[in-house]
């Protein structure tokens, strides 16, 4: 090759900046993205390797029921093979935290793991000294390493750390159905650090004996704190084994026959340490039966008085309304006969009132009557005697008158015996003296009736007095009577009344007070038992001990895979480094696609130049190395630039994304040699071969053809134009556009997989975030899978969820609309079908036809609701896929190394964090032959306890009942899984660049292609008067029209990668959702028609400046 | 000899390039007027400045100085978007290389620029009169060179222009086919009173016009009218 060839290479270079640019953009944004996502698996695990080996990860493990002792450690010390061996302690409790049991996410008691500290190793350590002997080294993120007895490191882990454990607090380690302070000096611990351990790689924190049977947290405490004398756990490290790469089979197998030796030698050493905790504890067995004892009679008789006492209220409180009401009915019936009487009273008196004013007035009467005669009878007296005067003086007149002779009678002429007429004066005198003694007479005679009279009154007068004096007195006697029986009435009422009143009083204090002495003997009754419990602990414990000590006593002896979070650390890597393996092909195929074309084009260009240095007798080889050397230059550029931003940006976004579950150090950032000349190799062979290809033709054909310029391409039928049906209905342009789409069928075809591509990858990153969000709403949202408030954890198992003084006492809590018990075990979720085994919280509800009030039983694919019966469990669907079991057969529950269940599944449910097997409480007891012992509790609030404070007050209330250990709420947890989720937005963003890279410039390479092709079209286009946009719309339609159909197939294709992916990027413990909500449909689809748009305005300026009479100029 | 009321006045028009220091004057003060319906040939050499000169006219160039008017409209002072809608309803072009677009046939080619002329003829009858009317349906790569600038002049023709001008219309054809097509042009001319300006190398070409106006270096050599333009059918190249 002329050194002219060469200096006319390079200076094509220059003269086709743009097609150089694109080709290096193509080739970086394919490198980077096979390189990138290929090296993310092999950094994460040299990450995992260097931190390993770094912090002397233990390569094996053992407990042993009976602890171990110095002789043990000894002992496995001189096993060959065996690197280091270490003795340590730990112990397993609850953890309190300002004021409350610390809780973990999913709800549950956090259990916390105490581990000893070897605090000269820590220190040392720190310092930079690294003795082979400290096993599994801390490094310290924050604060500093403890200095006193009393202080403590935490955990890293945000999802794991129990939410208030930071650096300056107090926490307090409380045990679990034992005393721990058998094992712990001190239990309270000042935080002073934030450590990372090699142990836990991930937010797992395995399995324990205690309590619900999965550990929460850890902490570390300085060794010199605890009180036990043996070690609980024998770390190790193998010879050699740092060599090995550690998620290897090779890795096992260098440290298997280690873990065998170990084994062999077990049997001979537990005789000596079974005889030490035989002594041991049939010490403490003794001594704790005699305590019991004791404080059992301290508890009844403390407790007997006091339930006396509450006794006493209770049957005021109860038995006090019913006495009140009879009392007030007694009251009314006696009020109303006294009225009764009362009235029958008056009215007898009112008659005889009557008889006696009849009476009285008679004898008033009668009396004025006595007075108006004795005044007659004066009148008449003098009457009398004026009259007798009077007739005296008439007589005395007669008298006197001349005295005729009587006796000699005078007649008168006529023979008669004339009598003298007596004088006249005398008649008269004689007649008025008649007439006067009639008078006189009858006088006499009314004055005698009269004096009659007064005396026949007078006689009875006194009687009647008499009569009516006394009829008087009986009277006012009856008056005193009926007044003093109404006053008698209202006292007696009053009286009643206010006894009603006192003892409604006495009722009311009562039931304050049997309020207060019901709490106070609840907490009297659990103060006393957890009193009795701490000494029945002891014996218990000492039981354990010595039952595990006579039966079963063993060496469980562990290599790596039993540490949590290892092995699916390994696994994860594995499974991008697989991913890594697919999803590139598609970048180096397109990146192929978009180099070919621009060659060809390029190629197309200098056809004059070809034929005149091959009419110049220019070998083939040489002219086509311009073309050859064009491409390798940009192609290697491109690659530079791919690999360098490609290992550094998506490992980093991977393992960001992961940080929700794994913590280690900072990842490694390697080069792989193997990806880079394989990356390297991979696009120069592609470009080169598309280069090749692309002047293919133009080698083969001879000079005199090359120079005469290029018949364009002929046109063409299209098979539409055979539908006259459809072709007819067309207007002009759709079928120009139609024809031109299907005329450089190849760059139709790039863009379309361009674009498919950045639809593809775009509804895959927001898809993901979807699916992360339906996490928190489909498992805790409005007509989420959960639907209670809160989570409740009790201290001690209750038998009968109604007879339960704490479910009760929630219950009747004003804040709590509904509460359900629970029995809430974690088990190892199994089948036969599957290795894996999960943690899967094992829930038995009080009530199985109730449970759907709390959680929803419903299957995600066919809406199907499960109900729980006796034939079977309801397990949740991530836990079915892991255990590849289907409706109708069997998972396996291990309970402990000695108890698995084996249960049917009777139905597969929704879920997203976490995995849950349902179980009927009438299934549980006939499994286990025992009743349910409840120790968990699903409550909801009442309307309007909202918001995060409210919802925080409830739960600070509700622990302040004595049997609850741990109150979880919804929203806390949705606040938890949402600050861990904010590190994925980068994830997305890395999805969306990529996107966007893709699609402008897929689009922009080949819409340039195109323009240029058809300049000359374009030119011709302007001469015949098209408008600018017309143009414009001439070249942009074929890429609007590919650009839809792109994006309704990169819609499908997206579908299905986003399904790949999120079934790839997923961990354990939750399950993302599957559905990709319908505004990220509209997102995907609108941002890559906003790259496609942006595209074509470039290409509408581009357009505008093509110059008519330049482009028409020439035919070349 | 020249009325301020010509159709085509081409009036002290220049058109300058300049290439660092070097300015080249493609066109050098030009003037010539070409009146209604003349069929006017503009001979020169190669880079005598006629095409920059057609260019000019046909509004796909501008001129540095002087102006343009056609048919009473300056085209000179008209901006970009004027002079597209002056291409568009009262230019016709035909090019040495057919130009037509190689994916759209006979017919659809005519379409192109009747779809969105103002006073469009029918394509196909268009394509019948330059003697295509078999050839609609065929594309441009079936059709021979000659038919291929036939369709060209069918798709000048078929917008109804108020002048057609052509740029080496027999550039790329053999002389029996070059004839047919001055004929045909020359017909246009005749029949629909179009005014046509056909710029050529061949001087052989000139005696059949009207007008001839003959350029060299940029500048006029002379204008002659032809009171008795030969017929085609007699001329020989």
């Amino acid at each position: 090759m002329s050194k002219g060839l060469i200096k006319e290479a390079l200076r094509s270079i220059q003269k086709n900046k743009a097609r150089f640019i694109s080709i290096i953009a193509i080739v970086a944004v394919g490198i980077s993205f096979y390189a990138g996502i290929s090296a993310a698996g092999p950094d994460m695990k040299q990450t995992a390797v260097d931190y390993y080996n770094n912090n002397n990860l233990m390569d094996i493990w053992m407990i042993s029921s009976v602890g171990f002792n110095e002789k043990d450690v000894e002992a496995v010390k001189k096993i060959d093979g065996v690197e280091s061996v270490v003795g340590s302690k730990f112990a397993d409790g609850t953890v309190v935290v300002d004021g409350r049991t610390a809780a973990t996410v999913d709800g549950s008691q956090s259990i916390c793991r105490a581990y000893g500290l070897d605090l000269d190793l820590a220190y040392q350590y720190n310092y930079g000294k690294k003795n082979k002997d400290y096993i599994n080294r801390l490094t310290l993120i924050d604060g500093r390493l403890p200095e006193k007895e009393n202080e403590c490191l935490i955990d890293q882990s945000d999802m794991a750390t129990p939410k208030g454990f930071e650096i300056g607090k107090t926490i307090k380690m409380v045990g679990i159905e034992e005393n721990i302070e058998n094992k712990l000096k001190i239990t309270e611990y000042k935080i002073v650090g934030v450590i990372r351990t090699p142990r836990y790689i991930s937010f797992e924190r395995g399995r324990t004996d205690v309590g619900s049977g999965s550990l929460g947290c850890f902490i570390y405490i300085p060794e010199s704190a605890f009180k036990i004398d043996y070690y609980t756990e024998i770390c190790a490290t193998v010879e050699g084994a740092d060599d090995f790469y550690p998620f290897s089979e090779e890795y096992y197998n260098h440290v298997e026959p280690v873990i065998e030796k170990i084994q062999s030698i077990s049997a001979d050493q537990l005789k000596v340490r079974v005889d030490e905790v035989t002594s041991v504890y049939k010490k403490q067995l003794a001594e704790g039966e005699a305590e019991y004892e004791k404080k059992k009679k301290e508890v009844e008789q403390e407790l007997g008085d006091a339930f006396t006492e509450l006794e006493y209220y209770r049957n005021l409180v109860q038995n006090g309304d019913a006495e009140i009401a009879a009392a007030e009915a007694q009251l009314e019936a006696l009020l109303s006969s006294k009225q009764n009487e009362l009235s029958s009273g008056q009215k007898e008196y009112n008659e005889k009132y009557k008889q006696w004013e009849e009476g009285n007035r008679q004898v008033q009467e009668n009396e004025a009557r006595v007075v108006e005669l004795q005044k007659t009878v004066v009148e008449q007296n003098q009457q009398m005697a004026d009259l007798k005067e009077e007739i005296n003086e008439i007589q005395r007149q007669i008298d006197e008158f001349p005295q005729p002779d009587v006796s000699e009678p005078t007649t008168d002429e006529s023979g008669e015996t004339v009598t003298t007429p007596e004088d006249p004066e005398l008649t008269a005198l004689k007649t008025l003296l008649a007439e006067k003694k009639k008078e006189r007479r009858q006088v006499a005679s009314s004055y005698t009736a009269n004096v009659m009279e007064i005396k026949t009154i007078n006689d009875n007068l006194p009687g009647a007095k008499a009569n009516l004096e006394a009829a008087k007195k009986e009277l006012d006697k009856y008056a005193g009577q009926i007044s003093g029986g109404q006053s008698q009435i209202a006292s007696s009422a009053a009286e009643a009344r206010a006894q009603i009143e006192r003892k409604k009083k006495e009722i009311a204090e009562g039931k304050e007070k049997l309020a207060e002495y019901d709490v106070e003997y609840n907490e009297a009754y659990e103060e006393a038992y957890a009193k009795l419990d701490e000494a029945k602990y002891d014996i218990e414990e000492a039981k354990a001990k010595l039952e595990e000590a006579s039966t079963n006593p063993k060496w469980n002896v562990y290599n790596r895979t039993m540490l949590p979070g290892y092995e699916n650390y390994g696994q994860t890597s594995g499974n991008i480094e697989a991913f890594a393996k697919v999803f590139p092909v598609f970048f180096f195929f397109v990146a192929a696609m978009v180099v070919l074309t621009t060659m060809t084009r390029m190629v197309d260009e200098d056809r004059t130049q070809i034929g005149t240095l091959k009419a110049l007798g220019f070998k083939d080889s040489s002219i086509r190395a311009k073309y050859l050397i064009y491409s390798l230059v940009a192609t290697f550029i491109g690659s530079l630039i791919g690999l360098i931003a490609g290992f550094y940006a998506y490992p980093n976004a991977i393992m960001t994304a992961y940080e929700v579950v794994f913590q280690l150090p900072e990842l490694v950032i390697l080069f792989p040699t193997k990806l880079i000349i394989l990356g390297t190799v991979f696009s120069v062979a592609s470009t080169t071969i598309a280069t090749y290809l692309s002047c293919r033709k133009e080698m083969a054909a001879k000079p005199s053809d090359l120079m005469r310029a290029k018949a364009p391409k002929s046109g063409r039928r299209v098979f539409l134009e055979k539908i006259p049906f459809i072709w007819k209905r067309m207007n002009f342009s759709a079928k120009v556009t139609t024809r031109n789409l299907f005329r450089n069928k190849k760059r139709v075809f790039v863009t379309f997989f361009g674009i498919i591509g950045c639809m593809a990858l775009l509804l895959t990153g927001f898809g993901l975030n979807d699916s992360i969000n339906q996490i928190l709403t489909s498992q805790y949202g409005e007509g989420g899978v959960s639907s209670f408030d809160a989570q409740i954890a009790l201290k001690n198992s209750q038998i009968s969820p109604n007879e339960s003084a704490i479910y009760n006492n929630v219950l009747k809590n004003k804040n709590i609309k509904d509460a359900m018990m629970f029995y809430n075990r974690t088990v190892e979720g199994s089948s036969d079908k599957s290795e894996d085994s999960l943690n899967v919280y094992l829930l038995v509800p009080q009530s199985a036809e109730k449970l759907s009030e709390y959680v929803d039983l419903r299957s995600r694919t066919t809406d199907k609701k499960y109900k729980l019966d006796n034939n079977g469990v309801v397990i949740t669907e991530k836990f079915a896929k892991r255990a590849k079991v289907n409706v109708g057969d069997i998972v396996d529950l291990k309970f402990n190394d000695e108890l698995t269940i084996k249960v049917a599944v009777t139905g597969i449910v929704e879920n997203y964090a976490y995995h849950y097997a349902y179980m009927s409480p009438a299934l549980y007891s006939q499994i286990f032959q025992k009743p349910v012992y409840y120790n968990y509790m699903y409550a909801k609030y009442a309307d309007g306890i909202r918001g995060t404070q409210k919802v925080e007050t409830v739960a600070t209330e509700l622990m302040k009942y004595n049997d609850i250990n741990a109150v979880v709420d919804a929203e806390q947890t949705i606040n938890t899984f949402d600050e861990l989720f904010d590190c994925l937005n980068l994830v997305i963003a890395i999805f969306i660049i990529s996107a966007a890279l893709l699609a402008f410039i897929v689009l922009y390479t080949l819409t340039s292609i195109n323009i240029n092709e058809r300049r000359r079209e374009i030119a011709s286009l302007k001469v015949l008067g098209f408008y600018d946009r017309e143009s414009t719309s001439y070249v942009s339609r074929e890429n609007y029209i590919i650009t839809a159909i792109a994006i309704v197939v990169g819609l499908i294709i997206g579908v299905y990668l986003h399904r790949l992916v999120v079934g790839q990027a997923e961990v354990n413990v939750v399950m993302f959702g599957r559905v990709i909500e319908p505004l990220s449909y509209v997102f995907a689809v609108g941002m890559t028609l906003v790259f496609a748009i942006i595209v074509n305005v470039v290409m509408h300026f581009v357009i505008k400046r093509i110059d008519m009479v330049e482009s028409l100029k020439s035919v070349d | 000899m020249e009325t301020k009321n010509s159709y085509v006045q081409f009036n002290n028009v220049s058109k300058i390039y300049k290439s660092g220091e070097i300015e080249i004057k493609a066109v050098d003060d030009v003037s010539f007027t070409v009146e209604e319906g003349e069929f006017c040939v503009i001979v020169g050499a190669s880079g005598s400045g006629k095409t920059t000169a057609l260019n000019i006219l046909g509004g796909m160039d501008n001129a540095t100085s002087g102006e343009v008017i056609i048919d009473g409209v300056q085209i000179t002072s008209l901006n970009n978007r004027k002079l597209t809608e002056f291409r568009r309803h009262d230019v016709g072009f035909v090019f040495q290389f057919y130009n037509l677009v190689p994916n759209l046939t006979a017919l659809e080619n005519v379409e192109l620029a009747t779809q969105m002329s103002r006073n469009a003829l029918d394509a196909a009858t268009v394509l019948e009169m330059v003697g295509l009317g078999d050839r609609l349906d065929n594309f441009p790569s079936q059709l021979s060179g000659g038919e291929q600038q036939r369709v060209s002049i069918a798709r000048a023709l078929a917008k109804n222009p108020k002048i057609l001008l052509c740029d080496e219309p027999t550039g790329a054809l053999d002389y029996k086919t070059g004839v047919t097509i001055l004929k045909l042009l020359k017909e246009a001319s005749r029949d629909s009173g179009m005014t046509v300006i056909v710029i050529t190398h061949n001087q052989a070409i000139a005696p059949m016009a009207d007008r001839i106006i003959s350029m060299g270096s940029g500048k006029i050599n002379s204008i002659k009218i032809n009171r008795n333009p030969v017929d085609v059918e007699r001329i020989v190249w």
